[in-house]
């Protein structure tokens, strides 16, 4: 997150529990992955385990957010076809999804929740209670969109054999998230690297291997389906105990840490160094629209442009999640990096251009 | 008398297209998308904002000519329509074959509009609407035809208030069902809506204008909006004549609301189709509508 100094701000000026705050701020709609992403790095370098309870409340948190994230996108993709209909229904199911997180952490998104050693907020039985009740009328009305959409010949039309890209390809440019379950590639972090409390929740990697933008759409209602699931197993086995650990903020210098956190959008990954003065020495964040941009290019051989804006919506794209700027020349092909001072002569030279 | 008919013509059109678009709008947000959607005055508040806005553009005559062609096209249009199933006093001196160029004319005014803008995307859309008139211009020639051939003259009141006069036989109804579908084309709807298609091309031909120019566009597409729908009620629904010319056309308005109600829900339970796909669309429609016309030669 390089280009909003992001990274630069928390290994200069923040401690490492003011982190998991700025860390929910790269993506306004995906936060809690981030947070949790870096927690986990922090946790891990210190050698830290926390509550099973915290990890249990993480679990919920992250498949919440799950859910209002594809609901989201669902209805993004509705507009992009021309199709608003289904982009206010969605919307209006997403609503009390986000009524719920307001209740349950003071916020409709950037929850600030998660921080290193644990959560800030527990799930007390009422709220649990209404939640389950959330989540029923939820599954409801998805189950009725889910139905709308399989059965509207014109949505096929639009998003079946559009945006292609061949499995090997797909592998090939390390597309992560639905991107890659679209096009039959069976990954899933929550699975594959279980984290949190996903190692003890039953749950199916949806995988279509249509390769097209409809398998996308396929496989974020199923997750979303899956995702309801979980939360009810998160809530029914959810063990008692503390939601917070407290750990001694002097952890030791120069210790390497990777996390890894399935957001809606694919593969998040975090690393981190330890460094002096309570705070990280290096951070790198890998946010899941960097890898998936790139398969794009190929996704939109051969098709027109007015399936462009559902092509690249397909893979959900966050442009806070794309961080590097490279200038290519084309004659050449020469590629330059920006520096700082380049990006804000280009800033000022546009700012001021029209006077 | 005659010319008060005129008048009339132009002052229901000017005054409750845009009320007629707010219907749209209600119908498409309370009856379907489930929210408040705006009040029923918008489409007036919008147009009455661009008045008072800046005119921008790229500053050759044709860009600045072709919002007026647009609208002064479409309203000598209307002014032949027979509301209230009145002939007026310019009717006579027009035939079917007037109307349809001066649909035509319009047409050609936003795409006159769209090339002089310069603009990428204005070219793309025009390209686009260019297609959308070819090919669903001929339904509603097919539509006055199918009148024309039954009563020999090419009239605009005798050809359009003959086309039921024999009742619904298949000839009609396959006339009516093409002509309902071409409605969402000829009004720029969805499926069809692929000349302006917002996250596409950006409103398409429209992107250049700003101001009283694009106040002048939007009064242009709701009155063609308008004068579509009710040319619908004039030539498909049977005359139902108290003897009254108010009460006629209140009736008709009455009917022409339907069809927007009709034109607010199918716009809204479709997605937009590519153009592409739409061409397939409209040449079925084309077909159908010759059938149609092949038919009603034989009487059927």
């Amino acid at each position: 997150m390089v280009h909003r100094g992001l990274e630069k701000l928390c290994q200069t000026q923040v401690t490492y529990n003011e982190i998991p705050f700025i860390a929910e701020r790269i993506c306004g709609i995906c936060g809690s992955v981030h947070a949790t992403s870096y927690s986990q790095a922090v946790e891990l370098a210190a050698g830290l385990k926390i509550s099973r309870r915290a990890e249990f409340i993480r679990t919920i948190m992250l498949e919440i957010e799950r859910v209002h994230s594809h609901l989201l996108w669902l209805g993004v993709a509705g507009h992009l076809i021309g199709f608003d209909t289904v982009f206010m229904q969605a919307w209006r199911v997403r609503e009390s999804i986000m009524w719920f997180g307001e209740k349950l952490t003071g916020n409709r998104k950037t929850y600030g929740m998660i921080v290193a050693g644990g959560v800030r907020r527990d799930i007390t039985p009422e709220l649990k209670d209404e939640l389950l009740g959330v989540l029923k009328t939820i599954e409801k009305e998805l189950i009725t969109i889910h139905k709308a959409i399989a059965g509207d010949g014109s949505i096929h039309r639009r998003t079946k054999g559009v945006g292609c890209i061949t499995t090997e390809e797909t592998k090939l440019w390390s597309l992560v998230g639905p991107v890659a379950r679209a096009r039959g590639v069976d990954i899933d972090t929550r699975r594959d690297h279980p984290y949190a409390a996903y190692d003890e929740m039953q749950f199916d990697v949806p995988v279509v291997d249509s390769c097209d933008v409809w398998g996308t759409v396929v496989v974020r209602i199923l997750e979303t389906f899956e995702a309801i699931k979980i939360i009810r197993q998160a809530l029914d086995k959810m063990p008692g105990g503390p939601i917070m650990t407290e750990f001694s903020e002097d952890i030791k210098p120069l210790q390497h840490a990777i996390a890894a956190v399935e957001a809606p959008r694919g593969e998040v990954v975090h690393y981190l160094i330890t460094g002096e003065e309570n705070r990280p020495e290096r951070w790198r964040v890998r946010a899941p629209t960097y890898p998936n941009l790139q398969g794009v290019p190929a996704m939109l051989l051969n098709d027109q442009f007015a399936d462009l804006p559902i092509i690249i919506g397909s893979i959900d794209p966050c442009f806070s999640c794309t961080d590097r700027v490279v200038r290519v020349d084309v004659r050449s092909g020469t590629m330059t990096h920006l520096t700082n001072s380049d990006l804000e002569k280009i800033s000022r030279a546009k700012k001021f251009a029209g006077r | 008398m005659d010319i008060l008919y005129i008048a009339v013509n132009i002052l229901v059109f000017l005054a409750l297209a845009p009320f007629f678009e707010g219907v749209v709008r209600r119908i498409t947000a309370r009856v379907v998308q489930s929210r408040q959607g705006p009040p029923l005055m918008q489409p007036y508040y919008d147009i009455l904002k661009l008045l008072g806005k800046q005119n921008m553009g790229p500053g050759n005559f044709a860009f600045k000519i072709a919002p007026m062609v647009a609208i002064a096209s479409i309203l000598s249009v209307i002014v032949f329509l027979p509301l209230g199933y009145q002939s007026n006093f310019l009717t006579k001196y027009a035939d079917i074959i007037t109307i349809i160029y001066l649909l035509t004319l319009g047409g050609v005014a936003v795409l006159l509009g769209a090339v002089s803008s310069k603009n990428t995307y204005a070219l793309l859309g025009s390209s686009r609407e260019m297609i959308t008139m070819i090919m669903v211009e001929p339904v509603l020639a097919m539509t006055f035809i199918l009148g024309a051939v039954k009563v020999k003259s090419l009239g605009i009141g005798a050809s359009v208030a003959s086309v039921v006069s024999g009742g619904y036989g298949a000839s009609v109804i396959i006339m009516l069902v093409a002509y309902l579908v071409a409605l969402q084309a000829f009004v720029g709807r969805q499926p069809f809506d692929i000349a302006e298609a917002e996250v596409e091309i950006l409103e398409g031909p429209f992107i250049e204008f700003s101001g009283p120019n694009l106040a002048l566009f939007k009064y242009y597409l709701l009155l063609k909006q308008m004068f579509y729908a009710t040319l619908f009620v004039i030539v498909f629904i049977p005359a139902i004549k108290t003897g009254f010319y108010g009460a006629d056309v209140l009736i008709q308005l009455a009917f022409v609301f339907l069809v927007y109600v009709l034109i607010a829900v199918l716009g809204s339970t479709h997605p937009r189709l590519r153009i592409d796909q739409a061409q397939k669309v409209y040449a079925g429609l084309i077909v159908a509508s010759l059938v149609a016309v092949g038919l009603s030669v034989y009487g059927i």
